[in-house]
C-alpha cells in the first residue's frame, strides 16, 4: 500500500465519519423525541443523589446535575442496537467492495457516536439551566467534554464494532446488549458518582474500564481533573483499552469472515 | 370461565413457541436476570450500603424491587400484548380483534408473551426469598399481597398509555415515554426522596398506585394505607378501561393490509 493510498483511504473514512455525524442532525424532531427522557432521568437521579449521598460533600447539587447529564449523554450514545445492526447489515455487500468493512463500520460508528453526543450536548445545554445549574458551570463542563469527545468516540466505536462483528458471527446478539449495557451503566457510575460509593466497592469500581469511559470523563468535566489519577494515567489506561479492543475486533472479524453465512436472495 | 380457558390455551401456545427456540429463551431470561441483579446491586451499593439507616433502606428497596419486578413481569409474560396496545391501534392490528364476540382487551393481552419477563418474575421471587431472612414475616406477606395491587395498577397503566393513539395521532411514541417515566418513578425509591410539594406531585402520577402507595402499605402495615392502595389501584384500572372504551367508540382504523405494506 502506497502513501497515496493510505492518504486517500484516510480521507474517505474521515468523510464517511463526517457524513454519519451530520446524519444525526438530519431529523431533529425524531432525535428530540428519542432523547426526550434524558432531562427527566437527570432530574430524578439528581434528586436520588441529593436524598441519599449529598451528605458526603463530594459534590454540590449543581455539579451532580451536570455530572449525571454528561454520564447519561455518554451512556445513551454508547452501544446502541440500531447502530450495531446497521454496521453488521452491510457485511455481505462489503465482501464485494475493495474497502475493509471493519474500518468503514468503525468510521461510521465513531461519526454517529460523536454526532449523537453533540446533539445531546446541545439538548442538555438548554436543559441544565432549567434544572438549576448556572451558566459558568455549564460552559466549563461543555468545553472540557468537547476536548474528550473524539477520544471517547474512538473507544465507543470500538465497543460498538465488537458487537457488530459478533452479530456477523452469531447472527443474534440483541439479548447480550441489555446486560452488557447495564453492566457499564452500573459499574461506570452513570447513576451517580463512583466517588460517593462506599468501600470496598469504590476501590474495585475505579479499577474497572467502565469507570474510565463514564465516571472519569464526567468527573473531569465537572471538577477539571480526574478522580485519583493523573491525565496521563487516564490516557494510558484508555489507550490500553483501545489496544485490547482493536486486537479483539481484528481477531473476531477474521473468524466472522470465514464462518459468516449470508441468507436471503 | 371460557375466557380463562382461552388465556390458558394462549399461554400454552406461547410457551410452546418459546420452547422451540431454547437458546433464545435461555438468553432472554438469563439476560434479564443478569440485568436485574446488576441494577439491584448497583443501586444498593450506591445508595444504601454503608449509609446511615442502610439496613432499613435495604429492606425497603428489596421489597419495592420484588413487588415491581413480579407485577411488571407477570403482566408482560402472561398478557404481554397489552404492552403493544398503542402499536396495534396505530398499525390497524386491533381491527381484527374487534370483529369477534370476545373482549378486545383480552385478545390484545393474549396476543403476545414477552420471554425476558420470566427473568423479572424470577428476580422478584429471589428478592422475596431474601426478604424472608432479612425482614419480619408480616412484611413479606404484605409484599406478596400488594404485588397483586401493583400488578392491577400496571395493567391499568398499560391500557391507559396504550389508548393514547386513539386520541393523538402517532401517539404510541408518547405512550412509551410515559410508560418509561412511570416505571422509573415506581422503580427508584421515590417514596423516600420527595417530600411536601414533590410528594404531592408524585401522588398525581400513576406511580402512586403502581409503586408509592403499595410500598407505603407494605412498610407501615396500616389498614387505612392498605385500603387506599388497593382502592386506588382498582379505580385507576377502572378509569383506564373507561378511557379505552371511550377511545374505541371514536376509533377510525387504518387498513391493516396497507399499514403492514
Amino acid at each position: 500500500m502506497t502513501y497515496a493510498n493510505v492518504l486517500e483511504s484516510g480521507r474517505f473514512h474521515f468523510r464517511h465519519a463526517w457524513f454519519n455525524l451530520r446524519e444525526q442532525f438530519s431529523d431533529i424532531p425524531t432525535a428530540l423525541a428519542a432523547n426526550a427522557l434524558i432531562p427527566f432521568f437527570v432530574w430524578i437521579l439528581s434528586n436520588v443523589w441529593q436524598r441519599f449521598n449529598s451528605h458526603q460533600g463530594n459534590f454540590t447539587f449543581e455539579q451532580v446535575i451536570v455530572y449525571i447529564g454528561i454520564t447519561e449523554l455518554l451512556f445513551m450514545t454508547f452501544v446502541r442496537a440500531p447502530s450495531v445492526s446497521r454496521a453488521s447489515g452491510d457485511f455481505s455487500i462489503s465482501l464485494a467492495r475493495p474497502r475493509s468493512w471493519l474500518v468503514i463500520s468503525f468510521s461510521g460508528l465513531v461519526g454517529r457516536s460523536i454526532g449523537g453526543r453533540i446533539f445531546m450536548l446541545c439538548l442538555l445545554i438548554c436543559v441544565f439551566p432549567i434544572l438549576g445549574t448556572d451558566l459558568a458551570e455549564i460552559s466549563k463542563a461543555v468545553l472540557r467534554l468537547l476536548i474528550l469527545l473524539p477520544w471517547l468516540g474512538i473507544i465507543q466505536g470500538l465497543f460498538a464494532l465488537f458487537f457488530s462483528v459478533a452479530q456477523v458471527l452469531w447472527h443474534q446478539t440483541n439479548y447480550f446488549l441489555l446486560p452488557f449495557g447495564k453492566i457499564f451503566l452500573v459499574l461506570g457510575g452513570v447513576w451517580g458518582p463512583i466517588a460517593d460509593f462506599s468501600e470496598p466497592w469504590r476501590k474495585w469500581l475505579l479499577i474497572l474500564p467502565p469507570s474510565d469511559i463514564f465516571f472519569q470523563p464526567a468527573y473531569f468535566c465537572v471538577k477539571g481533573n480526574f478522580y485519583g489519577i493523573s491525565v496521563f494515567e487516564w490516557f494510558l489506561r484508555t489507550s490500553f483499552l483501545i489496544l485490547v479492543l482493536t486486537v479483539i475486533n481484528i481477531y473476531f472479524f477474521k473468524m466472522a469472515k470465514t464462518r459468516h453465512q449470508s441468507y436471503g436472495g | 370461565m371460557k375466557t380463562l380457558r382461552l388465556i390458558q390455551l394462549a399461554l400454552k401456545y406461547h410457551w410452546d413457541a418459546h420452547k422451540s427456540n431454547p437458546a433464545n429463551l435461555i438468553a432472554g431470561v438469563l439476560g434479564m436476570v443478569v440485568n436485574n441483579i446488576i441494577v439491584l446491586w448497583g443501586l444498593w451499593a450506591m445508595l444504601f450500603d454503608g449509609k446511615p439507616d442502610g439496613q432499613a433502606l435495604t429492606i425497603y428497596f428489596l421489597s419495592l424491587n420484588a413487588m415491581i419486578t413480579i407485577a411488571w413481569g407477570s403482566i408482560c409474560y402472561f398478557i404481554g400484548g397489552v404492552r403493544s396496545l398503542g402499536e396495534y391501534i396505530e398499525e390497524g392490528t386491533l381491527e381484527p380483534m374487534l370483529a369477534t364476540p370476545r373482549n378486545p382487551l383480552v385478545l390484545v393481552g393474549i396476543s403476545q408473551s414477552i420471554t425476558p419477563a420470566l427473568g423479572d418474575i424470577l428476580q422478584g421471587l429471589c428478592n422475596l426469598v431474601a426478604l424472608f431472612f432479612l425482614a419480619p414475616a408480616d412484611m413479606v406477606f404484605r409484599c406478596i399481597l400488594f404485588t397483586f395491587s401493583s400488578g392491577v395498577a400496571f395493567l391499568g397503566l398499560f391500557i391507559l398509555t396504550g389508548s393514547i393513539p386513539f386520541f393523538v395521532r402517532r401517539g404510541n411514541a408518547l405512550a412509551q415515554l410515559l410508560l418509561e417515566c412511570n416505571l422509573s418513578l415506581s422503580f427508584y425509591p421515590t417514596g423516600k426522596i420527595f417530600t411536601d410539594k414533590g410528594r404531592f406531585l408524585l401522588f398525581l402520577t400513576p406511580a402512586a398506585v403502581t409503586g408509592v402507595l403499595p410500598m407505603q402499605a407494605i412498610e407501615n402495615g396500616h389498614w387505612s394505607t392498605a385500603f387506599i392502595a388497593v382502592v386506588g389501584a382498582m379505580c385507576f384500572f377502572g378509569f383506564s378501561i373507561l378511557i379505552f372504551n371511550l377511545g374505541l367508540k371514536k376509533y377510525q382504523t387504518s387498513s391493516y393490509v396497507s399499514a403492514r405494506a
